[in-house]
């Protein structure tokens, strides 16, 4: 089968200098961006960009994904078939037939199964968004039923189609061996008992059907979200291996501006992932701010930030924006209250099939807020203030740090002399409800002979929710204080009972050339366990059924899973009931990314949303491994139970090293 | 225009609070420091007469004490003033209101400020005498407790916070001098790169023997906690009872029944 060179040759340079042209326009953009390193550990990333881009690792996390990795999968063995079509149509002695006769059959017979493969899947697909459309595919600026959807199915659909009418008549024609393409085999028959003209005619009509379908398609590529054909597997390979919330840090140089305010002060990364996003909706369907009604939605950040970059224009090598990056100008700019509702759970990157940093990107615009234009809710002009001048969030005297333990004997840390620095952080020594915790902590710690010794009245905040709010300057001064505490005081391990001040000391903290060896509490109780260090008194019944609510910063931040419910189970014999939303998938409380310090007046509330998940377990006690969850979950019990006649009783919420503790009393 | 704003570095007022070895003063040890509350508004004041008045005005804010109150003046330049002049003074704790108030005006009597914008009163010390003190030593128009300030054409109009929860407003012409009362503004929190600026402004040291020729006038002669006053009375039993008991002691150790 032989097309007519003259009509195909120019199509087809034309169609390569439109499709190089769209990507040059596309990658040009994303130049404007500014410099960051991503080519760190290559093997790493390749490893990675192979698990997850090739092995659709993530894709495969939800149901539904299986039919995306069969298109995917299908497509990348068409590639090959494709290439051939475009070069044998050139020069049609350059085909697959060159290879041995056992290869070239053997493709053909992949070739043919894998376009059935791809034909059902997208037919599925079309089910899908036509029957059952999730809530989530829908944004306000892409529609699950959109006729874009619908026009890329049935492109790929005629592709395959046209794939079997052509294959179908060359057997017909005796040019292919039909035992090899079972399918197209088949479709031959049914095009009819024909003339051999008649076949001919209809391969060549399926042969341009197909070329001028694909050549189509493939100038459709760059322009929307199907460009994510072409970046989604190099962003895998650029994925972060930071932890997902620890940021890059700012140098503080006079002339310098501060945080991302325009799109051009994004790196060229966070550029690329405008041209990724698969419009899946993932992200938005986890998002806690997106399902209680608040104005941020993840995949709308990422969308704005690029229909900011996509209408701005270029002015030779400068870029220049045609609206504000943050603002209320609707699409292509992103609200403020968009920003400031972000909690920093990073449900949004763990979900992204296409590893978007949807997060980081907010806590840039939140740094361009603060620093630039002091621009932020009220609420937190009191916290940055208390931070600054009296080292916690609620601005109590530094010295009522040591409070909490008025009733114990409780050591200074000393090196060579203390193993352990008990970091007790703001809410442990100030929060009246956390300081239990402390106390049943060191009561813990106390039992099982460890030695360890805390900061005392020298003890600073660890600066979480200044960085997480954007106010990277006060952090960068928060840190270094601390940095030269820790370092001054040789100190090399420390146990944290607050996941937000584990992560920051654990990872935020090495950026400034401190190593510790951090412990959460649940890993610590835990430790001693195991060792039979910690030996209980008795098992822990009067609890009753026990729910365990993951924190962000514990769990998805930093992959501590098991340690809150092996100490859970330890101390009550029997592993604490799971909410649906578990793990990596936890739900957050409301309260990170400085959320705990803000009023939440927009939407309906997290912390309430998350409770009413918990009470469908039908639990005595809601179990937490972090002081803000347990601020959350108390008030968000307070205003469900107030007035309310419980006959089943209140449910409470305990902490793990609580319910750990509750076991070393003397038993009866 | 040229204008002047004294702010005086006082302690975190929640601080807990020693007496010092000489039992006049409390003891500066362990105690962190920020900038008065009243002064505050007073250096927010003065920035936003500046931005309004199109930047022409040239803000100099001045603190005494020792090295620590660089601090404050930094923060100061960094919402906005253009200069600093610290005065320096390792002893200005004890210094006297009157003093204070006559270094402030040997500094500003040749310097020709229009407006000086003092705090109320000083949360540490509260004497609340320093401002006044000044317009008086510079024989300038004074207008304390201002919570409400606006200027045009070097007449300033405010509201002054009188008792019982009255406002009075007072108009005058410039020069003058004003102290500010909470509920004036709300100040400002510095952007970085104000807060970068800041450190290359102009940060001029005046050793305080260069400014004082006051002796002091009044004498702080000590320094202590009140004494704890007794626990109080809980009645309890008959209603009627404790009603006659309540009117005993109402008798006894009050005026309301004599
Ligand atoms: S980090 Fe959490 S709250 Fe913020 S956008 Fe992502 S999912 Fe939403
Ligand atoms: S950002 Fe990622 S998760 Fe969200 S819609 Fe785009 S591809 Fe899907
Ligand atoms: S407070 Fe708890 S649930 Fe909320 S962000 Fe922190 S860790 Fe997450």
């Amino acid at each position: 089968m032989a097309p007519n060179i003259t009509i195909f040759a120019p199509l087809l340079a034309a169609s390569l200098l439109l499709f190089a042209w769209n990507c040059y326009r596309r990658f040009s953009l994303v130049a404007v961006g500014q410099a960051e390193d991503r080519f760190q550990r290559p093997a790493t990333r390749l490893w990675e960009m192979f698990r997850f881009a090739f092995g659709q690792k993530r894709v495969l996390s939800r149901p539904f994904g299986v039919v995306h990795a069969c298109i995917f999968w299908s497509f990348l063995a068409l590639v090959l078939a494709n290439g051939e079509f475009l070069v044998a149509g050139l020069v049609p002695s350059l085909n697959l037939g060159l290879l041995p006769a056992f290869a070239h059959h053997l493709l053909m017979l992949v070739f043919d199964l894998v376009s059935l493969l791809a034909l059902t899947a997208v037919l599925v697909a079309a089910g899908r968004r036509l029957f059952c459309p999730p809530a989530y595919l829908d944004s306000s600026y892409a529609k699950a039923r959109s006729p874009e959807a619908f026009m890329i199915l049935s492109c790929i659909a005629v592709l395959m189609l046209a794939y079997f009418g052509l294959h179908g008549a060359l057997i017909e024609l005796g040019q292919e061996p039909a035992g090899w393409m079972p399918i197209s085999a088949r479709a031959g028959k049914l095009l009819g008992p024909l003339s051999p003209q008649g076949f001919a005619a209809l391969a060549s009509f399926f042969w341009w059907l197909h070329a001028v379908v694909l050549l189509a398609f493939l100038n459709y590529l760059p322009l929307k979200k199907h460009m994510h054909i072409i970046t989604a597997i190099p962003n895998c390979f650029f994925k972060s291996l930071e932890k997902p919330n620890t940021q890059p840090r700012e140098e503080f140089k006079v002339g310098n501006s501060f945080g991302v305010g325009s799109v051009d002060q994004f790196t060229w990364k966070d550029l690329l992932d405008g041209f990724c996003c698969t419009e899946c909706g993932r992200c938005q369907s986890v998002c806690p701010a997106t399902a209680t009604g608040k104005p941020l939605n993840p995949r709308q950040v990422v969308h704005d930030m690029k229909a900011n970059l996509v209408n701005g224009t270029m002015d030779g090598k400068l870029f220049k924006s045609a609206q504000p990056l943050i603002g209320s100008q609707g699409e292509g700019s992103v609200a403020e209250d968009a920003i400031w509702s972000c909690t920093t759970c990073g449900a949004c990157m763990a979900a992204c099939p296409v590893f978007i940093e949807q997060m980081p990107k907010i806590v840039k615009m939140r740094r361009n807020l603060v620093e630039m234009q002091t621009r932020f809710p009220e609420e937190l002009l009191n916290l940055f203030e208390n931070i600054e001048g009296r080292s916690n969030p609620w601005g109590i005297a530094p010295t009522e740090r040591t409070k909490w333990y008025s009733t114990m004997d409780v050591k200074p840390f000393e090196a060579g002399k203390t193993e352990y620095l008990l970091y007790v952080g703001c809410a442990g020594s100030f929060d009246s409800r956390q300081k239990h915790v402390t106390v049943a902590l060191a009561t813990i710690l106390d039992a099982a002979g460890v030695s360890w010794g805390i900061l005392g009245k020298e003890e600073l905040c660890c600066g979480d929710s200044l960085r997480r709010l954007g106010n990277e300057y006060a952090f960068d001064k928060l840190a270094k204080e601390n940095v030269q505490l820790f370092k001054g005081k040789g100190i090399t391990k420390v146990i944290t009972q607050c996941p937000h001040c584990f992560s920051t000391l654990q990872n935020d903290y090495r950026q400034y050339g401190l190593e510790l060896e951090v412990l959460h509490h649940s890993q610590m109780i835990n430790l001693l366990i195991a060792d039979g260090r910690l030996q209980l008194n008795s098992q822990v019944k009067h609890l009753g059924n026990i729910v365990f609510h993951d924190s962000c910063y514990l769990g998805r931040h930093n992959d501590v899973y098991e340690a809150p419910r092996q100490a859970i189970e330890a101390a009550t014999g029997s592993a604490p009931a799971e909410m649906e939303r578990n793990r990596e998938n936890s739900f957050c409380c409301g309260a990170g990314g400085g959320r705990m310090w803000m009023e939440e007046q927009l939407g309906s509330r997290i912390n309430l949303n998350r409770i009413e998940e918990a009470l469908t377990a039908k639990p005595d006690t809601i179990c937490v491994s972090c002081p803000y969850c347990l601020t959350m979950f108390d008030d968000g019990l307070k205003d469900l139970q107030s007035g309310k006649d419980l006959p089943s009783g209140r449910t409470q919420v305990k902490d793990i090293a609580e319910v750990v503790a509750e076991g070393l009393r003397p038993s009866v | 225009m040229k204008i002047l704003v004294c702010i005086k570095q006082i302690p975190d007022m929640e601080s807990r609070f020693k007496v010092n070895g000489t039992g006049d003063w409390y003891d500066e040890a362990d105690l962190a420091y920020r900038m008065n509350e009243y002064d505050e508004y007073g250096v927010e004041q003065a920035v936003q007469l500046k931005e309004q008045l199109g930047n022409d005005p040239d803000v100099t804010v001045l603190s005494i004490g020792s090295d620590r109150v660089g601090e404050a003046l930094k923060k100061a330049l960094a919402m906005g003033c253009d200069r600093a002049v610290h005065v320096q003074d390792a002893d200005s704790g004890r210094k006297s209101p009157y003093q204070i108030a006559s270094v402030i005006a040997a500094f500003a009597k040749d310097k020709g400020f229009d407006l000086i914008f003092t705090g109320m009163q000083s949360q540490d010390r509260g004497s609340a005498q320093v401002g006044v003190t000044v317009a008086e030593l510079l024989g300038r128009t004074c207008a304390t407790t201002l919570v409400d300030f606006a200027c045009a054409d070097g007449v300033v109009t405010g509201k002054r916070e009188l008792e019982g929860g009255m406002k009075g407003v007072v108009k005058f012409a410039l020069p003058a001098l004003v102290t500010c009362q909470l509920g004036l503004n709300i100040p400002r929190y510095p952007t970085l790169p104000n807060i970068m600026k800041a450190k290359k402004k102009e940060f001029v040291v005046v050793p305080v023997a260069e400014l004082l020729a006051a002796e002091p006038m009044t004498v702080t002669e000590k320094l202590y906690a009140p004494t704890k006053k007794g626990g109080g009375i809980v009645l309890e039993g008959d209603m009627a009872d404790m009603a006659d008991r309540l009117v005993g002691i109402l008798k006894d150790k009050t005026a309301v029944l004599r």
